[in-house]
């Protein structure tokens, strides 16, 4: 059949939609209890540093992508890395994305359970999950790009409405000190936003899709301002939990952002218990996220193992996702998992990218000496 | 030593009367009787093929004609023998024999003696003086060009085409000594007046709609444009029916590509019949399971021609007044031709108003049933408390009670459609009233779920195209049985699994929702969300790709 649609290309701003709804995921309703506990009022700036520095991470990104336009970072690592580094670093990244699915997964699980079904088990809600996020990620990738872009604009703009509305209960004054005492805390704190702001790995499998028709340029513009978006969301989020909360009461309570919903109060209107609504529209939230990572895993090992199509990678690493997300089953094996992916990643965006870069500069450099 | 007692041997057909000799004989007479009727029938059926195998023919030609005029009225009835309707009108031509057949009722008789027979029997009598002439050119291209009255003749030398143009309601002239058949255009049949849209009724505007005619049909779309872009290429369809498919498209508009895609999948579709254009559609869109349509049907000429001059195709059947439009995009879907009769201002607000319904005529019940059952804290306390009441008086679990209603409605539904048209006021009546207030007073029903299953048909009735909202009730139940097992989660599920497969849909290449959720093609959402003047509408929508992008001045649909 004739495909008549021409989807083998995305624009800039696509990209950016794309690294936007990737990053934000669960961990809006998940980290910032972690974040407030270690860098406490300073958490706002915690936020901050974790925007510049991961937007850093990922503009290390485009520029190693620009080396390589018509390429993944899985046809290039081999020859950067040589075969078996490379295989290494594909099969880190791939990690990467594993553990960010699977603790997404268990604590989608764990805040469904407690807020809207108190006696089912977080398993089936995984499960039913799981099945939907399969079924979009078995997708080609301009359907997956369309319902992001679908989901930007509705599921976005309501949990942002939702959410704005705990303002009704916001004092200012829970904010104070403004600048931090533990200079140390909110420093660690801009490392451990990397759960809020992980999934900007994507753009090493887009890049090839983006750069046939836009700058470097004009594509670190946009997906800076796609950190800009990312970052003031995660902003609004940390200082409505503090200003409604107080730091002390927010790092005690698992689910702090669910709390400040629930103390909301409309009278006069139709609307009550607002969590609900949050998490009615944080789950397509948390489902585009998922669902991009896990294509993203699949496009990884179809690359690798040179396959034409992704499905059957995807229906492989299925089961595999199910039972690493069902393994976590306590709050301490779940922090544990949290640790252990940030550090991954930030070792993945921090040390393996850099190398790739520099040793991407050396060999071209040296392949240019070689050539007189 | 022991002796075996033997029991006494009878005779078969004593315990086993079929097993008789009589009844042997009866059956062996009935044998030899069908054994005589199948040789000649054997025999007919052989005469028929040799008949037809007197003159060596290629295989895709049931014969070929020959100079001997006799020969070929033999070959001819052969192929019609048992079809009463045609007719094999003999006459002189001259001093030669003239043979004329037809399909009475499709041929118009009288055009035929006037423009044909007439001419022909006049011109080449004895007290002709052109007889001589005559008969020094005498070739049916001759014939067609110097004698015949008739408007449009074709000289047919394959008897395939002969028989073809028989079948259309043409006459074919034969006439002795020449081995060739003139098709005469004469056809004339009853058929239906153009008269005004059933299914797509608007309030201002032109009101005339498709009949059954394909010629008609097309030109219906003629004359409402001078355009010579505007093309018609026609495809025959149908092992046996044959039935004529015309495809619409403007020459310099159409994406690059898509008309011969369109007739790549007619040219595939391999079936004996096709009776109506809901055929051709099943055969030629990407997702035939999907319960979406992905082709835009229509009545009305109106439509057909803005949907060419945005680019697509149309595909007219014969005998059929449903026209296909492709590519089919959710946006198109939620146009109705009123919207552009009406202040863009409210059109904008009727079409969004539209996508809300939309919206509602799915879901309005699975959130009813998750709210009720699973999330009654999300409703006010008042409103809590009230409904607890109500659902204390039914016996039934909120869930079974919305299915229950459904195919009630559905039921209704099924009623009014089949009745005929007096009787279906009766039948609405009963709906609404006698059931509807009956099953509530009897406690059967929650009567908030009453007022929930009323808001969501109504919904679905707004919908401008009867085939959406027929995919928008059947998702209706998977969207229940999501929000009985896993409430408002299992609804929030259901919605983007819907939402997946929406995006996934694609008609023609092209993606199913269009412009609706692109980046690249925001500015498609002045004549799709809502709708901006005609003033500002310059550009065609870009989600069908034409190759004229700017409109030049005024809008076309």
């Amino acid at each position: 059949m004739a495909n008549l649609e021409a989807k083998r290309s995305m624009s800039a701003f696509q990209l950016a939609i794309v690294v936007f709804v990737t990053c934000i995921g669960a961990q809006i309703m998940l980290t910032p209890r972690a974040l407030i506990a270690q860098a406490k009022n300073g958490s706002w700036i915690s936020v901050i540093i974790g925007g510049v520095l991961f937007y850093i991470a990922t503009y290390l990104m485009l520029r190693l992508g620009k080396k390589y336009p018509d390429e993944t970072i899985v046809e290039y690592a081999p020859r950067i890395f040589g075969r078996m580094g490379g295989i290494f670093v594909i099969a880190w990244l791939n990690l990467v994305f594993f553990l960010q699915v699977i603790t997404i997964f268990y604590g989608v699980g764990k805040i469904i359970t407690f807020y809207m079904f108190d006696r089912t088990p977080p398993e089936v809600v995984i499960l039913a999950l799981l099945v939907l996020c399969t079924y979009c990620a078995l997708q080609d990738w301009g359907t997956i790009l369309r319902i992001h872009q679908f989901l930007f604009v509705i599921a976005y703009s309501i949990l942002l409405i939702v959410w704005l509305t705990s303002i009704l209960n916001f004092q200012p004054e829970n904010l104070l000190p403004l600048w931090p005492v533990d200079v140390k805390g909110v420093i660690a704190g801009g490392l451990s936003t990397w759960g809020m702001y992980g999934g900007y790995e994507s753009v090493l499998l887009l890049l090839p899709l983006v750069y046939r028709k836009v700058s470097l340029n004009k594509l670190a513009k946009e997906v800076g301002l796609a950190f800009i978006g990312v970052t003031l969301l995660f902003l609004i989020i940390i200082i409505v939990i503090i200003g409604v909360l107080t730091v002390e009461d927010a790092k005690n309570l698992p689910f702090p952002a669910l709390i400040v919903i629930r103390s909301v109060e409309l009278p006069g209107t139709f609307i009550e218990r607002l969590e609900n609504y949050l998490l009615v529209t944080w789950i397509p939230v948390v489902f585009d996220t998922l669902a991009a990572m896990m294509f993203f895993m699949a496009q990884i090992c179809m690359r690798q193992w040179r396959h034409a199509d992704h499905r059957p990678a995807l229906l492989l690493l299925v089961p595999i996702i199910y039972v690493g997300s069902v393994l976590i089953d306590n709050p301490q094996i779940y922090d544990q998992m949290g640790k252990l992916t940030m550090w991954v990643g930030l070792a993945f965006s921090f040390v393996v990218v850099p190398m790739a870069l520099l040793l991407s500069w050396w060999q071209k450099g040296k392949v240019g000496k070689d050539c007189g | 030593m022991r002796r075996i007692k033997c029991p006494r041997i009878r005779k078969l057909s004593a315990d086993r009367p079929e097993a008789s000799i009589q009844q042997a004989e009866r059956q062996l007479t009935k044998l030899q009787q069908m054994t005589r009727q199948s040789t000649v029938f054997g025999e007919e059926i052989g005469d028929l093929v040799d008949q037809l195998r007197q003159v060596a023919a290629p295989s895709s030609e049931p014969f070929i004609f020959t100079s001997i005029l006799e020969e070929n009225k033999k070959l001819l009835q052969t192929i019609f023998k048992d079809c009463g309707d045609i007719e094999f009108r003999n006459f002189d031509v001259g001093e030669k024999s003239a043979l004329l057949v037809y399909l009475e009722g499709m041929a118009d008789t009288s055009n035929l003696e006037r423009n044909v027979i007439k001419p022909l029997m006049s011109q080449t009598g004895p007290d002709n003086t052109n007889t001589d002439k005559l008969s020094e050119i005498f070739t049916m291209k001759s014939i067609s060009e110097h004698i015949l009255g008739a408007s449009s003749v074709s000289v047919l030398a394959k008897a395939s085409a002969a028989i073809d143009a028989v079948m259309m309601g043409n006459a074919l002239l034969l006439i002795d000594g020449l081995s060739e058949g003139l098709g005469i255009s004469a056809v004339k049949y009853v058929k239906r007046n153009i008269g005004g849209a059933n299914n797509e009724h608007i309030l201002n505007g032109p009101n005339e709609a498709f009949t059954e005619g394909l010629t008609d049909n097309i030109v219906l779309i003629r004359r409402r444009s001078r355009d010579t872009n505007i093309k018609v290429q026609i495809l025959k369809i149908g092992e046996r029916t044959k039935t004529s498919v015309a495809i619409l498209y403007v020459a310099n508009l159409v994406k690059p590509g898509l008309v011969e895609e369109v007739e790549r999948r007619i040219r595939l579709i391999n079936t004996d019949k096709v009776l109506a254009s809901a055929k051709i559609e099943e055969f030629i869109v990407d997702h035939p399971w999907s319960p979406f349509p992905q082709v835009q049907t229509t009545e009305r000429p109106d439509k057909v021609l803005a949907a060419l001059y945005e680019g697509r195709v149309g595909l007219i059947v014969d005998g059929t007044p449903a026209t296909l439009l492709v590519p089919c995009t959710y946006n198109v879907l939620m146009q109705s031709p009123d919207d552009y009769t009406i202040q863009p201002v409210i059109a904008s607000l009727i079409r969004l108003t539209r996508n809300v319904t939309a919206f509602i005529a799915i879901y309005l019940p699975a959130i009813y049933v998750s709210v009720v059952s699973y999330h009654p804290g999300m409703l006010p306390t008042t409103m809590a408390i009230s409904v607890a009441e109500l659902r204390a008086r039914t016996p039934f679990p909120s869930f079974l009670e919305a299915i229950m209603m459904e195919i009630l409605l559905e039921v209704f539904q099924e009623a009014i459609v089949r009745l005929p048209q007096r009787l279906s006021g009766a039948a609405t009546m009963l709906g609404a009233f006698v059931v509807g207030t009956t099953i509530v007073q009897a406690g059967l029903i929650n009567p908030l779920l009453v007022v929930v299953v009323a808001i969501t048909a109504i919904s679905s009735y707004s919908m401008p195209s009867y085939s959406f909202n027929l995919a928008l009730r059947w998702l209706r139940i998977p969207m229940l049985v999501l929000a009985s097992i896993l409430g408002l989660y299992g609804v929030i599920i259901g919605i983007l699994a819907v939402t997946i497969h929406v995006c996934s849909l694609r008609s023609f290449g092209e993606s199913y929702i269009g412009g609706l959720f692109d980046s690249n093609l925001l500015s498609d959402w002045k004549d799709g969300v809502v709708r901006l003047p005609a003033k500002l509408l310059k550009e065609r929508p870009k989600e069908f790709g034409s190759k004229d992008q700017t409109r030049s001045g005024e809008e076309d649909g």
